[in-house]
């Protein structure tokens, strides 16, 4: 018994002076090159979309001149993504970029950036801030629409079906920002006499929208369904699946979100109707605006990345020119 | 003699009351009672002439029970050894990855099958070698090859959804998954004739006897002559092998691998099918049967949720509520509730009659 408190405290005291020690060694603020460094809290390599967009950011940095530290997590990991950011905040490095798992749980890190008077930059995800002081934090959100992503849908479905049609809407997680954000976008722009018959999660997975997409064609065989707003293009291309074993191939439009090069294939071939893209190169504007928040210029609290819109005919310019990077 | 007939008749229904199965198959057709009500059709059946077999809900739902009887099966042997296998839905990662990549890089649709399925047996093999031979803790063993294998899958897409839908010649996968055989899914059939060798395996064999030895009691298994290593090693390897065909099916489906939600969450799918058929977690006593109608409750129940169209955020609660009734309904303490009222309620009356 004796020996285990003894363990304990030495631990504690070990622990204790460990800490002191890392305090002592933070003033890593600017390297020794001169360079302004710069803190990436990131996901790491997930789809084809994260990969292009964070070596995106990666190079534009390098380019503008700065000293990146890249920090991805692990399978949407959020409490990787905060140890890394409060790391960054003891460095004291001159900015961080923040691409969030989760939208909210920032409040106290972003508090403890506020006080070290380091500027945070959220791309792509936006996050929830509670608190005043912690909102201080965050200077600017870069990065492509969910909501216009949304909207563009609902657009599209308005003007394809002016006389009203029944479809369904696939959703990613609960709970996920983007998935509010692009249900929000749709629900803000969808005409009343378009019908979503349900709406529910296929998980970002084809599989899972493959199976999903058939039960669902299955219960509303009566109601003729017309359309169907996949929100990423995973999904979509699961229910391109099952509507073509259903024998509905053509009949049922097919809109999805992010504008892969599958996608853009299948928008091809005939397997869906609209995609939307959700650019994910935007480094040189998001080091843009770091350099300009650094030499002391104001900066747009948001700045919106604009993304296109494709067809069956732009998806074969956009193919054949062979420049898209994910 | 009619006395003694009831009495039998008695403990028939004492027997069918009594049986996981007869629970399972009441609760599924409880879920089955359910989704007709909120769907008319459901029972429905029709012939799809694109497909070129029946199609209607139920279909489906035996399209996606397919995989599920392969990996409850492989975690019924498992687990029936006091073991458990944690690695299933990795596996399932990797050989749909293996083959999906492969045949994006022009291999033969025949060879990527193989090297699937190879692969798949390597993974059980090393979980059998780790098991048996350094006797480290299945748990632990199979849990570390769970995370190992996601990332190895994700190293052979380099980290990319591979895609394989658009390759030539990659009908006869396509058709494993997707196809039928006499208008029922290929896919099912398929699993089920597994299934049914694995159980011819075990029960014609004294296969499943060594398994449930070794299950109960390691030490005395070996000293009545049965080797436990090689059966522990067998077992391993058996389940990777399955999780790999698994993995086929549920990729070929889609000629597309997600290799961060393929086969996410299976293990517990595959735990939950071997419980509801009535297998203990602490080995010894094994029923392929139940297992296999677990693995269609399961799929059932994922129908259930589409049918009744649960949203999203409540989805995994809902799961959860119907996995625990049915353990409830299976629960022998509820099965003799009658009879332990009966008996309280004789003693009260025994108690009153001595005091008065």
């Amino acid at each position: 018994m004796k020996n285990w408190k003894k363990a304990i405290a030495l631990v504690a005291s070990a622990a204790a002076l460990v800490s002191v020690a890392a305090c002592g060694s933070s003033n890593s603020g600017s390297s020794d090159s001169g360079k302004k460094v710069v803190g990436f809290v990131a996901v790491g390599p997930e789809d084809g979309f994260r990969t292009a967009n964070e070596k995106d950011i990666q190079q534009a940095f390098a380019d503008a001149g700065f000293d990146l530290k890249y920090s991805p997590t692990q399978q949407g990991d959020q409490s990787k993504q905060i140890q890394a950011f409060n790391k960054f905040v003891n460095d004291e490095v001159d900015a961080i970029i923040l691409s969030s798992t989760e939208d909210s749980g920032w409040d106290e890190s972003l508090k403890k950036a506020a006080e070290a008077e380091i500027p945070v930059f959220t791309v792509d995800r936006n996050i929830d801030v509670k608190d005043s002081a912690a909102a201080k934090a965050v200077v600017s959100h870069i990065g492509p629409s969910n909501e216009w992503a949304g909207e563009q849908a609902a657009e599209f479905v308005n003007k394809n079906f002016p006389d009203g049609a029944n479809g369904f809407i696939l959703e990613g997680p609960a709970g996920l920002s983007v998935v509010k954000d692009r249900g929000s976008g749709w629900d803000a722009k969808v005409a009343s006499n378009i019908k979503v018959l349900d709406s529910q999660s296929a998980n970002w997975s084809t599989d899972e929208a493959k199976t999903v997409t058939a039960g669902l064609l299955d219960k509303f065989k009566s109601e003729n369904p017309q359309f169907i707003f996949a929100q990423n293009d995973e999904m979509g291309l699961g229910a391109a699946q099952a509507v073509d074993a259903a024998g509905l191939k053509g009949k049922v439009k097919i809109i999805t979100i992010d504008g892969t090069k599958n996608a853009l294939q299948a928008l091809v071939d005939g397997d869906l109707s609209y995609v939307i893209e959700y650019n994910p190169i935007f480094g040189k504007e998001t080091a843009q605006a770091v350099k300009d928040y650094l030499d002391g210029k104001k900066i747009e609290k948001n700045i919106e990345i604009d993304s296109k819109t494709f067809d069956a005919t732009s998806a074969k310019e956009a193919l054949d020119n062979g420049t898209r990077a994910y | 003699m009619a006395e003694k007939a009831k009495a039998q008749g008695n403990t028939l229904v004492k027997k069918l009351l009594g049986s996981n199965l007869t629970w399972s198959i009441v609760a599924f057709i409880l879920l089955v009672i359910v989704c007709t009500i909120f769907q008319h059709d459901f029972l429905a059946l029709s012939w799809n002439t694109t497909t070129g077999g029946l199609a209607g809900p139920l279909i489906t739902m035996l399209q996606e029970s397919a995989r599920y009887l392969m990996i409850a099966t492989g975690m019924t042997l498992v687990i029936s050894t006091a073991g458990i296998d944690l690695s299933v839905g990795s596996v399932m990662a990797v050989s749909g990855a293996a083959a999906m990549q492969t045949l994006s890089n022009g291999v033969n649709v025949w060879v990527a099958i193989l090297i699937a399925l190879a692969l798949g047996i390597v993974i059980g093999c090393i979980n059998g070698a780790l098991v048996s031979l350094l006797g480290l803790q299945p748990f632990i063993t199979t849990l570390i090859m769970m995370l190992a294998g996601r990332g190895f899958a994700k190293v052979i897409t380099s980290g990319e959804n591979a895609d394989a839908s658009a390759v030539a010649g990659i009908e006869p996968l396509k058709w494993f998954a997707n196809g039928y055989i006499l208008g029922i899914p290929a896919n099912f059939v398929i699993a089920v004739v597994i299934v049914a060798l694995v159980g011819l395996l075990c029960r014609k064999t004294a296969m499943g006897m060594m398994i449930e030895a070794v299950g109960i009691n390691q030490e005395a298994s070996r000293m009545t002559g049965i080797k436990p290593k090689q059966i522990l090693f067998l077992v391993y390897a058996i389940s990777g092998f399955l999780a790999a065909i698994a993995g086929l099916f549920a990729t070929a489906s889609v000629m597309r691998v997600d290799v961060s939600k393929t086969g996410q969450d299976l293990e517990m799918y595959a735990i939950l099918a071997v419980v509801i058929g009535g297998t203990s977690l602490l080995g010894g006593k094994f029923s392929l049967l139940g297992s296999s109608i677990g693995a269609v409750i399961i799929a059932m129940i994922r129908k259930t949720i589409i049918t009744l169209g649960v949203s999203a955020e409540a989805t995994p609660a809902f799961f959860a509520i119907v996995v625990i009734v049915i353990c409830v309904m299976q629960a022998p303490k509820i099965h003799n509730l009658s009879a332990d009222m009966k008996r309280k309620r004789a003693l009260k009356a025994q108690a009153k009659a001595v005091a008065a």
